[in-house]
């Protein structure tokens, strides 16, 4: 076997790279081809996400109620909401402390019903369905549902609370516990579901060998799941993480159906401030510039998440 | 037989033909105009018949809108089908409320693709910029005028006077009444209870001793139910002395009688959380119908198309109806006038034949039908008021007249900011019924916060 000198097969290369650039008939096609499988994504991406999303950014510099062309104020909305609008503050930590409550609880009520799911039991695929089924309930049928079961009076909580000795609080009615009575709607519409599933993968991805080597090594079953299983699970944990601060920040339906935002504002969070801003007022580029705002926090989140998650999540395979 | 049957298989490009052949298809079909059977000029004559001009009319779904006129049109009342073959009124409804009506007919709005008539619940005076900023309903004015139409010699002055601005005419009341004018009671339990009846002279210190002696371990005295708020409290704030807003709309006038307002908050204060006769909203929802059917609470405030539903609904009991109370023997009584409107929109291409359309459902012997059928509530229109039909069916009615005669319209939100003006006026009356925040606390964030509302730019 000859080895060519390093300048000869620069040269030889170079002509070589050159021909790659050129594409052949069938290599064309294939490319259109492909663009074109991916044209009914592209296109609704390009019309449904991009387009709208560029637009609202440009509203959100305009005075905009649907009807009339959009007057351009600059920076007006976005100093309003700082200056003048005494709901936006608020209802941004409300938001916060909505998310603050419920992502935690959501987190470890999805893993400790996926590590039960884990187990080898009588009828694993009806537990799981049974796990599952709340989620499969429409939010809005669920949040009708959990105004009865928390009516103060007549509501199922307080009466199991009042058979074991505790008055139980006025819920959805209270400016104290509002915000937690929407936190356990949603708990119980999504605990048992999709992050559970994917918990669930997780946990099933974790190596068996790993596991029986810290068994030989004489590790119980807490030290097997604190030191192997929730090291390798800490992907999901992060995947989860990020996915459930955002669908809480963004929470909607719960608060507009059960509370309508009250008592007193108790449950106003920033997402019915955009909708009654947008939908009720139609000040649309006024809304706009509160999603923008609001997008930004989001971002900010979730980069300062993957920015710190080098620190905590373990990839299998990654130096 | 593998090649045979690969060559029966569809190839990559084939597929890709008619991918693309059908999307195309699918985006000149989304762009195609709407479809010439929805346009009113293009229908076809009925064999034998005049050809019929559609009148579009946008509405939500309910039983006293879409479903009486429905009903109208079903019973051909006053003659309105019969005697026009060459209109077809077509009620285009949306199930929902505002929140999902609105929304609806701004998209039609923007697309261009709005009927003839569209309908509104205002809020002080919300639906005026339906008219002047929003350019979606048309003056009126002309139309009347060319169909020899007089809007005073049909409805009450403070009628036309909340539909009007700038000397223009955008809508036409289809359901108007005084807010919350009465109490209904169960005449039943009080006669049992041997409390008295009360009588429509009576103050509001009368109403606190009466509910006082109404209540017991089994039921409330009294709760203020429908009148709640700024829009369903509006009358009850007049009767105090109390205007909300100044006459110009700009400007939160609740603590221009600061005594007044804060007596009037300390009022219902007391009812939920010093005398205890009436149910707090702390104990949660509180559903005034259920509580009073269920006879848990004596006395309840109502709107009046309440006025037929209640005793069909309860039998179990006698019911009474007796009128709010005033401050002090004696008061003038001060009233709200509550609308649902209808107007003819701009881009209606026929609105001489929509508004003959709205001045039948608007007129006076749809609503007397209406009111002898119990299907919806009463009209700002004396000659339906005058006439005795109404008050056979329902007697309570003759307590109204009175009101309805000497009817104010509705206060101003200059920026047509109503809904948000009524939020933010809840946002503090909510702590006070929840008994977080005293009378005078409550006052001073209601006018805070009110005016930061009319503070904003015009919607």
């Amino acid at each position: 076997m000859s080895v060519q000198p390093a300048t000869q097969s620069a040269a030889v290369a170079a002509p070589e790279s050159k021909r790659r650039r050129r594409w052949s008939p069938m290599q064309r096609r294939e490319a259109i081809e492909g663009i074109l499988y991916l044209s009914p994504w592209i296109i609704g991406f390009t019309v449904f996400v991009a387009g709208p999303l560029i637009a609202s950014g440009y509203l959100s510099l305009t005075k905009y109620n649907v009807l009339r062309p959009p007057q351009f104020i600059g920076l007006n909305n976005y100093i309003f909401a700082f200056t003048k609008d005494s709901l936006f503050i608020p209802s941004i930590i409300r938001t916060f402390y909505f998310a603050l409550l419920s992502v935690p609880l959501a987190m470890i009520g999805s893993l400790l019903i996926a590590i039960l799911l884990n187990q080898k039991l009588v009828a694993t695929t009806v537990w799981r369905t049974f796990y599952f089924l709340p989620t499969l309930t429409p939010l809005v049928a669920a949040a009708l549902l959990w105004r009865w079961m928390l009516n103060p009076d007549v509501g199922l909580v307080n009466y199991l609370l009042a058979q074991i000795g505790i008055q139980g609080p006025g819920w959805l009615a209270s400016t104290t516990w509002a915000i937690p009575a929407l936190v356990l709607v949603t708990l119980w519409a999504s605990v048992g579901g999709s992050r559970m599933i994917i918990f669930l993968a997780g946990l099933q991805d974790v190596p068996k060998e790993m596991l029986e080597a810290a068994e030989i090594d004489g590790a119980g079953t807490w030290d097997k799941f604190w030191n192997v299983t929730l090291p390798m699970i800490t992907p999901t944990i992060f995947f989860n993480l990020v996915l459930g601060i955002i669908f809480a920040l963004r929470t909607f339906e719960v608060a507009f159906i059960s509370t309508a935002g009250g008592p007193a504002r108790a449950t106003w969070f920033i997402s019915l401030h955009i909708y009654q801003n947008a939908f009720v007022s139609f000040d649309m580029g006024y809304a706009s510039a509160l999603a923008w705002l609001f997008f930004l926090i989001l971002f900010l989140l979730t980069y300062l998440q993957f920015k710190f998650s080098g620190r905590w999540v373990f990839y299998a395979g990654a130096r | 037989m593998n090649t045979e049957l690969a060559r029966q298989k569809v190839s990559r490009r084939s597929f890709l033909i008619a991918s693309g052949a059908t999307v195309a298809g699918l985006a000149l079909a989304a762009c195609a105009p709407a479809p010439a059977a929805q346009s009113p000029s293009a229908q076809a004559p009925a064999p034998g018949g005049p050809a019929k001009t559609v009148v579009r009319a946008h509405m939500v779904q309910k039983q006293d809108v879409s479903d009486w006129i429905q009903m109208g049109l079903t019973q051909d009342i006053d003659g309105f089908v019969s005697n026009n073959p060459d209109i077809d009124l077509q009620l285009e409804t949306v199930p929902g409320w505002t929140a999902e009506y609105i929304p609806k007919i701004l998209s039609f709005a923007a697309a261009g693709t709005l009927g003839d008539l569209v309908w509104y619940p205002p809020r002080h005076r919300s639906h005026i910029a339906w008219g002047i900023s929003y350019g979606i309903v048309t003056d009126m004015a002309p139309l009347a005028e060319a169909a020899g139409y007089d809007f005073l010699a049909n409805f009450y002055p403070g009628a036309v006077e909340v539909n009007s601005y700038e000397g223009k005419t955008f809508w036409m009341s289809y359901i108007s009444e005084p807010i919350v004018p009465v109490i209904a009671y169960n005449k039943t339990k009080v006669e049992a209870l041997g409390i008295g009846e009360p009588s429509d002279d009576w103050t509001f210190a009368e109403l606190a001793d009466w509910a006082q002696a109404g209540t017991n371990a089994d039921h409330f005295g009294y709760y203020r139910a429908d009148r709640g708020g700024s829009f369903g409290g509006a009358p009850y704030l007049r009767q105090w002395g109390v205007e909300p807003t100044s006459a110009d709309g700009t400007r939160a006038t609740f603590m221009d009688t600061p005594d007044e307002f804060i007596a009037s908050l300390k009022f219902n204060y007391d009812l939920m959380n010093t005398w205890k006769v009436s149910p707090s909203p702390a104990a949660g929802a509180i559903n005034a119908p259920e509580l009073f059917g269920g006879q848990k609470v004596l006395a309840v405030d109502i709107w009046p198309f309440r006025i037929q539903i209640y005793p069909a609904t309860f039998t179990d009991f006698e019911i009474g109806f007796v009128l709010t109370p005033v401050v002090n023997r004696g008061d003038a009584r001060r009233s709200m006038l509550n609308e649902h409107v209808f107007g003819i929109t701009t881009a209606s291409k026929n609105p001489d034949k929509a508004f003959k359309a709205l001045t039948w459902f608007c007129g006076k012997e749809m609503n007397v039908q209406a009111l002898v059928q119990g299907q919806k509530g009463p009209i700002a229109r004396a000659d339906v008021w005058a006439d005795e039909r109404i008050y056979e069916s329902a007697p309570t009615y003759r307590k109204l007249k009175p009101i309805m005669d000497n009817i104010e319209p509705d206060y101003l939100v200059a920026n047509f900011r109503g809904e948000e003006f009524d939020q933010a006026y809840q946002q503090a009356y909510d702590l006070l019924e929840l008994g977080e925040l005293q009378p005078q606390a409550a006052a001073e964030q209601i006018q805070m916060l009110c005016q930061e509302v009319l503070d904003k730019e015009p919607a």
